[in-house]
């Protein structure tokens, strides 16, 4: 096992030295990028994020990227991404058109990208999938749910977006606002939640994003709004079958990161608000509410230490579908971080978890099904991640 | 008479001081001979190479070209002008890549670097202080 990670290593930090190249296409540079990462996650009691980790743990949570851009004017640019993963019964191998994306930048305070684009979100919403760049193998959970991704990663639609320098005394106000339709993977949190029965999830998105890189040198404030108009259909050609619509559907994120030197600490509040309508009758609330409190450091060339605290509240009123029900989960990280060169990193975490949400509601990344046993308080998490880019 | 003396040497000495601060850096900047500038502010030099601009001031285009992340060219330059380390502007064009935002200006070696600005108007580069720079124009950097 140890051979293979050696081996798988190498074999990386040789392919992304070939790789990182410019490729010519009509006399114009192609950028050609990509990345993987292979985790291994191994929990004391509960199984956790759909994987088997409650006995000697699980390796199944591998994902990997690529893309191809090229700047066609100084104004214009084309890319696109694939992505992939497999993290228990999430992804399933099941490649993805991840962005795809034309850009064009009038100036540097207006600019319009249409296509399949990224969702501005927060801080790391836009780069959640991509491990190498942040110090932490599961961001906290609380705020950027893995099950969930396809809820926030992207819309199909347009941007418009912006800097705007405010003198040398004022910062830089960046800002995105956006429209456009969102299309859940039948292989996502909420599919895996509903079963078999899951027919498709989608529907309208639009919001917006402003931060503030303030004068003050490395400190950055921000919020994001989203606004949906969603439909969930499950069991359609059925006589069960239920269409749940948003009626009032919106996430406010609130954030700011303070970088000094080889210190970053960051923090971010995020509230989802949901009323939707079952079959255009009755009711159903949801309040999602999560924040977290990061901090990592530096401590050598190649190493990072780092620590988070995310907390993660629900509230479920009562209504025909679902009982009430108030759920939670508190989740401390330790983590290090160590950069084998500019490619290829390890991560080693551990998770000391209280709480569990509400399994049988909503996903968070504990299941009932998973845990056909009862699911036990508390829950210790180990993980061990390893990525490579090039 | 004695005052614009004065104040002709203090611009001189000001204008040398950083000339030499950008080049003790280890790098020159080099644009090709028909772009009109002869100085460029820090700031604006730092906005073209984060593509925050794509032109001069005085509207001429800018198409920046970058020496590798490990070159130690690079990391003075960053350092420098960009205020942060070469490993952290890095950092900075894997979020913008990945994420779909934007790509960095193309990266090339020294000589491919001279090679790009000699033959495109619009080029800008640093390369080291040593460099052969025959047929560009060599620019200073102003604070």
């Amino acid at each position: 096992m140890l051979r293979t990670l050696i081996k798988l290593l190498v074999c990386c930090a040789c392919v992304s030295s070939v790789w990182a190249q410019d490729i010519k296409l009509f006399n114009q540079d192609v950028q050609v990028h990509g990345f993987a990462s292979q985790g291994f996650v191994s929990t004391d009691g509960n199984n956790w994020l759909t994987m088997k980790t409650g006995d000697i743990g699980s390796g199944q949570f591998t994902d990997f990227g690529g893309n191809a851009s090229i700047q066609l004017t100084d104004k214009f640019r084309i890319g696109a991404q694939i992505y992939d993963r497999d993290l228990g019964q999430l992804g399933k191998w099941h490649p993805q058109l991840d962005w795809a994306v034309a850009s064009y930048k009038f100036t540097s305070w207006f600019g319009i990208r249409g296509g399949k684009v990224k969702t501005t979100m927060g801080l790391y919403n836009d780069t959640q999938d991509l491990d190498f760049l942040h110090t932490f193998a599961l961001l906290p959970q609380s705020v950027y749910p893995t099950d969930l991704r396809d809820v926030t990663i992207a819309h199909v639609g347009g941007d418009v977006f912006g800097d705007v320098p405010l003198g040398k005394k004022g910062g830089t106000l960046s800002y995105t606002a956006y429209a456009g339709r969102r299309g859940d993977s039948p292989y996502g949190g909420y599919a895996y939640l509903i079963g078999s029965s899951f027919n498709r999830m989608g529907g309208l998105q639009y919001g917006g994003d402003l931060r503030w890189a303030t004068p003050l040198k490395g400190m950055l404030v921000g919020i994001s709004r989203l606004d949906e108009d969603i439909a969930a259909h499950f069991g359609e050609g059925t006589p069960g079958a239920t269409t749940l619509k948003s009626k009032v559907d919106w996430t406010n994120q609130y954030y700011a990161q303070y970088t000094w030197k080889k210190l970053v600490v960051d923090s971010e509040y995020r509230h989802y608000s949901l009323d939707a309508t079952i079959n255009g009758g009755p009711e159903f609330q949801t309040n999602v509410r999560g924040w977290y409190m990061a901090g990592s450091y530096q401590i050598a060339k190649h190493v990072q230490l780092g620590s988070y605290y995310s907390h993660y509240a629900i509230a479920v009123p009562a209504n025909l579908l679902i009982p009430a029900g108030n759920g939670f989960d508190h989740d401390k990280v330790l983590t290090a971080r160590f950069d084998l060169n500019r490619f290829v990193n390890i991560k080693v975490e551990g998770h000391f978890m209280h709480g569990v949400g509400l399994p049988d509601d909503y996903p968070n990344g504990f299941y009932s099904v998973d845990n056909p046993q009862g699911l036990k308080p508390n829950t210790r998490a180990l993980v061990v991640k390893t990525s490579f880019k090039f | 008479m004695k005052l614009s003396r004065i104040t002709h040497v203090v611009a001189i000495v000001l204008f040398a001081s950083a000339t030499v601060r950008a080049q003790s850096g280890g790098y020159k900047i080099v644009v090709n001979p028909a772009n009109p500038a002869t100085s460029i502010s820090k700031d604006d030099l730092s906005r073209i190479f984060l593509k925050q601009s794509t032109k001069f001031r005085d509207g001429h285009g800018a198409s920046p070209v970058d020496l590798p992340v490990s070159s130690p060219v690079r990391e003075s330059f960053s350092k420098s002008i960009l205020g942060k380390p070469s490993s952290a502007v890095d950092a900075f064009w894997q979020q913008q890549i990945f994420s779909g935002r934007d790509i960095p200006p193309p990266q090339r070696n020294e000589s491919a670097a001279i090679s790009f600005v000699r033959s495109s108007e619009n080029g800008i580069a640093y390369v080291s202080s040593g460099a052969d720079t025959h047929g560009l124009k060599v620019i200073t950097v102003a604070d």
